[in-house]
């Protein structure tokens, strides 16, 4: 008759809910009572102190010895060139505690930086969206100046044909800025890829690179965030990237106050943010999801690029 | 009889001098209204009553007095104007900060959305550039249609900028004739067009 199981795995997994889920805290008294309820026996008795053993306070972190990981498998490998390091840490406390250390791949966040394609990838971001709208009448599609002003001669002031012409004041503009217009180009993919690799590289070699476990705070409050990113001498800004775009509730709303902090997914990094932000802070997710992305840009047979088209991918 | 008369004259002048009164009163009682649209105080008047048609509508001038003026230094010359400094402007507005993002999502996603499927703007525009003759001209293709019904005068300037575009282009080039370009028979230019 008692569902024991269904309530051990609520019990088990209260605290963990509890510091996840917003809904929960309010949520919580009805789901005990709701278990209670469970609990009764068919008499309609309520049995002793049914959770009552329920420790509501935030568990301390348990975690395996350390070092977590000390090594990390990477694809295509380069035959002579060793793959290059890095701390794996952690935000879950202020002082820089290393949970291990990880390989990166020598290709991605160690290759030549070109900053010439640096310069055209900005460039890129900055133009290919660029609509300029300003647009000037003509003589032609401004109103009146269809008869001649004054006679041709006689008068003693100089001939003119029409009021709208572009010589007058209100006259017509005769080369000026015509519509919207667009500004649209591709940059091919391979200089794009080159360029990611190249802002990556340069992350790496400044010292500028940190990789996390995840991105999961203790609390909510920006300062925490803050005081970390200062004590370990992280800079002014800084840009968080995680594998899913639905980050964790704490430090969105830490970011959220801070505005040189923010939060993008994998699928937004960009050189033009990769340069604007000091420090760059990856997880691990996100560090495997950016390596198997740029290597299959580096490594897929078809290598040969067609013409952008609108209507083919 | 005379005395009769006299005293019809009287009342008769002074109900004129009353009317005459009354009617200066009132037309200067209606001329100071007529100054002030949202009187505080109603004028008496035994007319009909103006329509309330303006109720519930609060006036949004300032009526409360002459303006605060400051007290000396500037009392006589004009309030300094804050300096404008293009440094101190925010450089990490949301739409700064976030700048570019997405803009590589065909090679950090599946690729099935491009940088092209975000982008905002005339939708004849979006993945498109072209000169002037090919941006109007696609942009007939998308909304020809409607231009002509909705907006027929702008539609008229397009397609007459179009065809002042094609003689420019096709016409009056290094490798036109000396003499210009292939003449077509006189026609009309609305009629010509394919209907969008």
């Amino acid at each position: 008759m008692i569902p024991g199981s269904i309530i051990n795995v609520c019990v088990r997994h209260l605290p963990l809910l509890r510091s996840s889920c917003v809904v929960f805290r309010t949520a919580q008294c009805s789901i005990m009572t709701s278990a209670v309820r469970l609990q009764q026996t068919p008499d309609g008795m309520i049995p002793e102190m049914p959770i009552a053993a329920v420790d509501t306070e935030m568990p301390a972190v348990v975690r395996p010895p350390l070092p977590l990981m000390t090594s990390r498998t990477i694809a295509f490998p380069p035959p002579n060139t060793p793959p290059k390091q890095a701390w794996l840490e952690s935000l879950a406390t202020i002082d820089d505690e290393k949970l291990g250390l990880i390989d990166l791949h020598p290709d991605i966040f160690a290759t030549f930086p070109r900053i010439d394609l640096l310069f055209w990838n900005t460039f890129w971001q900055k133009i290919y969206k660029h609509i300029d709208y300003s647009f000037v009448f003509n003589r032609m599609e401004l109103r009146g100046g269809g008869h001649k002003p004054w006679a041709q001669k006689g008068t003693g002031r100089a001939r003119h044909g029409s009021i709208r012409s572009p010589l007058w004041i209100r006259g017509g503009k005769t080369f000026g800025p015509r519509g919207p217009k667009s500004y649209f180009y591709m940059l091919s993919k391979m200089d794009r890829a080159n360029g990611l690799r190249s802002a990556l590289s340069i992350k790496y070699a400044q010292d500028n690179l940190h990789i996390v476990d995840s991105l999961d705070l203790p609390t909510d409050e920006p300062d925490y965030l803050r005081e970390l990113v200062e004590s370990r001498g992280w800079g002014l800004s800084c840009l968080f990237v995680d594998d899913t775009d639905i980050v964790p509730r704490n430090i969105a709303l830490a970011t959220d106050r801070i505005k040189p902090y923010n939060v993008m997914p994998v699928y937004g990094l960009n050189v033009y943010s990769l340069l604007k932000h000091e420090t760059l802070v990856l997880t691990l997710p996100a560090l495997e999801k950016i390596e198997e992305k740029l290597l299959l840009q580096m490594h897929k047979a078809d290598h040969r690029e067609k013409k952008f088209s609108r209507f083919s991918t | 009889m005379a005395a009769g008369i006299l005293s019809s004259v009287k009342t008769a002048s002074s109900n004129l001098l009353r009317q005459c009164l009354n009617r200066t009163v009132l037309s200067e009682s209606v001329r100071c209204a007529s100054y002030d649209p949202y009187p505080k105080f109603e004028a008496q008047t035994p007319y009909k009553p103006k329509k309330c048609n303006k109720y519930g509508y609060h006036n949004k001038l300032y009526d409360g007095g002459i303006l605060p003026r400051p007290k000396g230094k500037y009392e006589d010359e004009p309030l300094p104007l804050p300096k404008y400094d293009a440094a101190k402007r925010d450089q990490w507005t949301e739409k700064k900060a976030l700048f570019g993002q997405n803009d590589y999502i065909d090679i950090f996603a599946d690729g099935a959305v491009r940088p092209v499927d975000l982008m905002k703007g005339p939708v004849w525009l979006r993945g498109f550039k072209g000169h002037e003759f090919q941006r109007i001209l696609r942009q007939l293709k998308f909304e020809g249609a409607m231009l002509k019904e909705m907006y027929p005068t702008r539609y008229h300037n397009m397609t007459k900028r179009l065809f002042f575009l094609y003689k420019r282009l096709n016409e009056k080039r290094r490798h036109a004739p000396f003499w210009g370009g292939p003449r077509r028979a006189a026609s009309s230019r609305i009629e010509k067009l394919t209907d969008w």
